[in-house]
């Protein structure tokens, strides 16, 4: 009874793994970035199915032979293991993950999950033409099929070869937001070099668990909201936070990908946080443009969308939507959608502006010892992500009660997370003992344990 | 005698900025808590929460029958006077796209297709089935 939905993500981990490994250069920590990569590999699939026609399986035959071919190649090239990638390491992670990852025993009944991904990961696993016209089929305009695929694409990829199931679906698009998580969890660690091991784990499993606070059931249920709100916070903290942003880009590059190619929601922020570390990396310009790949990838599924005739609500329904109606409305939704904010994640988010409000003021020298970058670009990327929400529900054509009960919780996932990653920064550097930070270690041994003896000491 | 020490006021800093951290982050993963206890109740419970179970199975019996009765690249009509409607068109739209069948508006369909209301024989037992109706 279980086969398919254990086959299917045995099937997701080999899929990703080798690129995964040549990422991380470690096959601890690859297993888990092994989903995410797969969730990427069969988006790009999809991509050329629909732009070239044929059946799926042909298209995700290539791709994994294409990024098998790949991973080889780029295996050839001198690497080293990502720092805290060992196995340890691995099963910190992993285990902190693994109780809250029990609700994906849950059963898969969520109306967006089967409405919007599971509807479209269905027209994805047939054929090209199919899928086209789907696309633009009028029936299908409540089901947003102009959203991004990488959430529907790895389903698909099994309903390519399986007989369609609801709970393999589930545990797919789980696998897949669960490694996006335990990747924003090994990068907070990563970045919080300059502190004592056991607060830098506590720390970044504190940030990932924080995936689960706006939206419990978002994360294992099919859902899309909190995968690509881990991977922008993710590509946030390794490409903002840390003191050296450029220097492994990979991973943050491939997390933006993946923010971008799963949600509108996605797409928007990953071009704030591409702005944002364009103007971070002005002097090494030419580098810092990489990060405009991903959001490259994500305007490629924009115009794709549009070209197979499918209709964004938002974008059909906002032209002068804001100017068209009076003040009064306006200023009733305003009020309406700030008090629905302030219900879901007020406290927490007040709780981080006091702590980053009084770090700033008073620890900002501690801060620079312990090398991570200035908090006010954490602060600039979730300022921009809400700015760019709250207009989103003043200009939008829906009902605004209605929009805000059925959306506010999950859209507001990213925003407590970048709280989050604010928070522990703060706490990292209160409780760290000033000295300045060393490089990255390259793996596990020595250096880590000294470093903690170091700090354990001087704390005394 | 009494000895008091002062604390400098960048530790007092360091400590306020620790706890209210700390609180934030522990706020921040009451969702994890509740996931985690919630996770662990259906694991032992398939039934813990009979409302979610009763529409999982309701929402694979229908597709059972909609993979039997209903062949792959058919059109399909939806039945105008459906009652819960929104709900059940959309399960049925998401099961056309699952079987390559198209759904089309209007009275253009090989098959229109509804979901009727049963009683359920078992707490847990289907309370729906699928009508499909071929169009001649």
């Amino acid at each position: 009874m279980y086969l398919t939905p254990v086959v299917a993500a045995l099937a997701l981990l080999a899929a990703g793994f080798p690129l995964a490994f040549v990422i991380l250069r470690s096959p601890f920590l690859a297993l888990l970035l092994a989903p995410l990569v797969a969730a990427l590999l069969s988006t790009f699939a999809v991509i050329l199915m629909l732009v070239v026609g044929g059946p799926l399986p042909l298209w995700l035959a290539l791709v994994l032979v294409a990024g098998a071919a790949a991973a080889w190649w780029l295996l050839r090239r001198p690497g080293e293991p990502a720092p805290y990638s060992g196995w340890s390491h691995t099963l910190l992670i992993a285990l902190s993950l693994l109780p809250p990852f029990l609700l994906v025993f849950e059963p898969p009944y969520q109306w967006d999950s089967h409405s919007i991904w599971w509807l479209h990961a269905g027209y994805f696993s047939h054929d090209g033409a199919y899928a086209r016209t789907a696309i633009g089929s009028p029936a299908f305009v409540f089901s947003h099929t102009d959203y991004p695929p990488l959430n529907s694409a790895p389903v698909a990829a099994v309903w390519s070869v399986v007989e369609p199931d609801f709970r393999t679906a589930q545990l797919i698009a789980a696998m897949v937001s669960i490694s996006a998580i335990a990747m924003l969890i090994h990068l907070v660690r990563r970045t919080l070099v300059g502190v004592s091991a056991w607060v830098a784990w506590t720390l970044a499993v504190g940030v990932g668990l924080a995936s689960w606070s706006a939206a419990p059931r978002a994360v294992t249920s099919g859902l899309a909201d909190t995968l690509w709100a881990a991977a922008i916070a993710g590509a946030v903290v390794a490409l903002l936070l840390g003191g050296d942003p450029l220097r492994r880009p990979l991973l943050p590059l491939l997390l933006l990908t993946v923010a971008a190619l799963t949600k509108n929601e996605g797409l928007v922020a990953a071009v704030g946080v591409a702005l944002l570390v364009t103007l971070r990396c002005r002097a090494e310009w030419r580098r810092a443009g990489l990060v405009w790949l991903p959001v490259l990838a994500g305007g490629v599924w924009v115009v794709l969308a549009r070209l197979a005739g499918a209709q964004s609500d938002i974008a059909s329904g906002s032209s002068g939507g804001a100017f068209s109606r009076g003040v009064q409305e306006m200023a009733e939704r305003f009020q309406l959608t700030m008090a629905a904010l302030w219900d879901g994640i007020g406290p927490v988010v007040a709780g981080t502006v006091v702590v980053a409000a009084l770090g700033a003021l008073f620890l900002r020298g501690r801060r620079r010892a312990i090398g991570l970058a200035s908090d006010g670009w954490v602060w600039a990327a979730n300022g921009y992500y809400l700015a760019v929400l709250v207009w989103t529900y003043l200009s939008g054509p829906n009902d605004i009660r209605w929009w805000l009960s059925t959306s506010v919780n999950r859209v507001t996932v990213l925003v407590v997370l970048l709280a989050a990653v604010s928070c522990a920064g703060w706490v990292a550097v209160a409780s760290g003992d000033g000295r300045p930070a060393e490089p990255d270690p390259v793996g596990d041994g020595p250096r880590e344990s000294d470093r903690t003896g170091i700090t354990s000491a001087a704390t005394r | 005698m009494t000895i008091t020490k002062r604390l400098a006021p960048g530790t007092v800093v360091r400590v306020v900025v620790a706890l209210v951290g700390v609180g934030c982050l522990l706020v921040a993963a009451q969702g994890a808590v509740w996931a985690s206890q919630h996770g662990y109740a259906i694991m032992n419970d398939r039934e813990h929460d009979l409302t979610v179970r009763r529409r999982q199975v309701d929402f694979e019996t229908l597709w059972r029958e909609f993979v039997a009765q209903v062949p792959p690249g058919s059109r399909i009509a939806l039945a105008p006077d459906q009652p819960n409607k929104t709900l059940w068109h959309q399960r049925i739209s998401e099961f056309a796209a699952l079987n390559r069948c198209l759904v089309v508006l209007g009275p253009k369909g090989d098959y229109v297709v509804s979901v009727a209301f049963m009683d359920r024989q078992r707490p847990a037992g289907p309370g729906v089935r699928l009508v499909v109706r071929k169009v001649v």
